[in-house]
């Protein structure tokens, strides 16, 4: 038993170390009024196609928080744009997005795929690539480009 | 040993890490390969190990499509073998010994992981990497430390049976 003990402290000493990390690191999320746009994009192969570009604001400061905040709003809001996803909002990874409107991914492997970048968001900017929508920061003014591709 | 049965060994027991590892790909970060890498490279010598290895990551290849983490599995796997080769003599067949060094293996294969993203896509992306694998890394830590509390002894009495 104490042998099991001596080698168990240090992995839970590790793991307890990476909670702290992970906290401390973790994105700032604002509570304020904003106002994010959202872009969307078909990519095919002889060209670009933009579908529409569209404001989503906040009347409560804690209304946008994530961009999943966002999605919700939009599917609530905006009658003609449907996202459709996956998952518990609530789980370690949040939702993923299968489709929006009629432009579903219809095989995960071979695509196409729903796609998003920002090139205004600190954090997205700060690391490369945005995060899972649930887990997402907006900050106001934010644009979030999303695009249809292999 | 002889030629064809080590190509034979190499083979098979390449072919075992391919096969656990897809049948577990849907349980993000639990796996068998570890694991069995730490067996093999207790029974088997360093060269046939690394061969395995190599094997393994172009099986894999094959079954998953090439992708930067590709490369990163060419380099990483040879590594735990390695680490396992220098640990060998320290902690012999103590279980529990090898059973915190798999756990801690699970945060360093992440944290290797983020260097080899880092090498393609800059410092940003390897740290942001590493820190959104935390969850991940622990996943995989305790994976790993409760898979070889459990199976080292019965694993490693087994192989050493069948390759008397």
């Amino acid at each position: 038993m104490r042998k099991l003990l001596k080698y168990t402290l240090p992995i839970v000493a590790i793991v307890a170390v990476l909670f702290i990390i992970q906290d401390y690191f973790k994105p700032e999320v604002i509570e304020e009024q904003k106002t994010v746009t959202l872009t969307f994009s078909i990519v095919e192969e002889d060209g670009t196609q933009q579908l529409e570009q569209i404001d989503v604001g906040s009347i409560k400061e804690d209304e946008l928080l994530t961009l999943g905040d966002v999605i919700d709003k939009v599917n609530r809001d905006h009658e003609h744009i449907n996202f459709k996803l996956s998952g518990s909002k609530d789980s370690e990874f949040g939702r993923y997005i299968e489709g929006i409107n009629e432009y579903l991914t219809e095989d995960i492997s071979t695509g196409p795929w729903w796609f998003y970048n920002s090139e205004t968001n600190e954090v997205c900017i700060a690391a490369g690539f945005c995060d899972g929508i649930d887990t997402q920061p907006v900050y106001d003014e934010d644009i979030f480009d999303f695009e249809f591709t292999r | 040993m002889k030629e064809t049965y080590k190509i034979i060994l190499v083979g098979l027991l390449s072919a075992i890490l391919v096969a656990l590892q897809v049948g577990l790909a849907s349980i993000p970060n639990v796996e068998l390969v570890s694991f069995l890498l730490l067996i093999y490279a207790l029974i088997f010598p360093l060269s046939m190990n690394i061969l395995i290895t190599f094997v393994f990551v172009t099986i894999e290849m094959l079954v998953w499509g090439m992708g930067d983490w590709v490369i990163g599995y060419y380099w990483i796997w040879p590594i735990w073998v390695v680490l396992i080769f220098f640990l060998k003599p320290i902690i012999k067949e103590n279980h529990f010994g090898w059973s915190m060094v798999c756990g801690v293996w699970g945060v360093l294969c992440g944290a290797l992981f983020a260097i080899n993203h880092g090498i393609f896509y800059g410092f940003n992306f390897s740290i942001a990497y590493w820190i959104k694998g935390i969850p991940f890394d622990i996943i995989h830590t305790v994976s790993n430390y409760v898979i070889t509390l459990v199976l080292f002894k019965p694993v490693i009495k087994l192989f050493k049976q069948l390759y008397k």
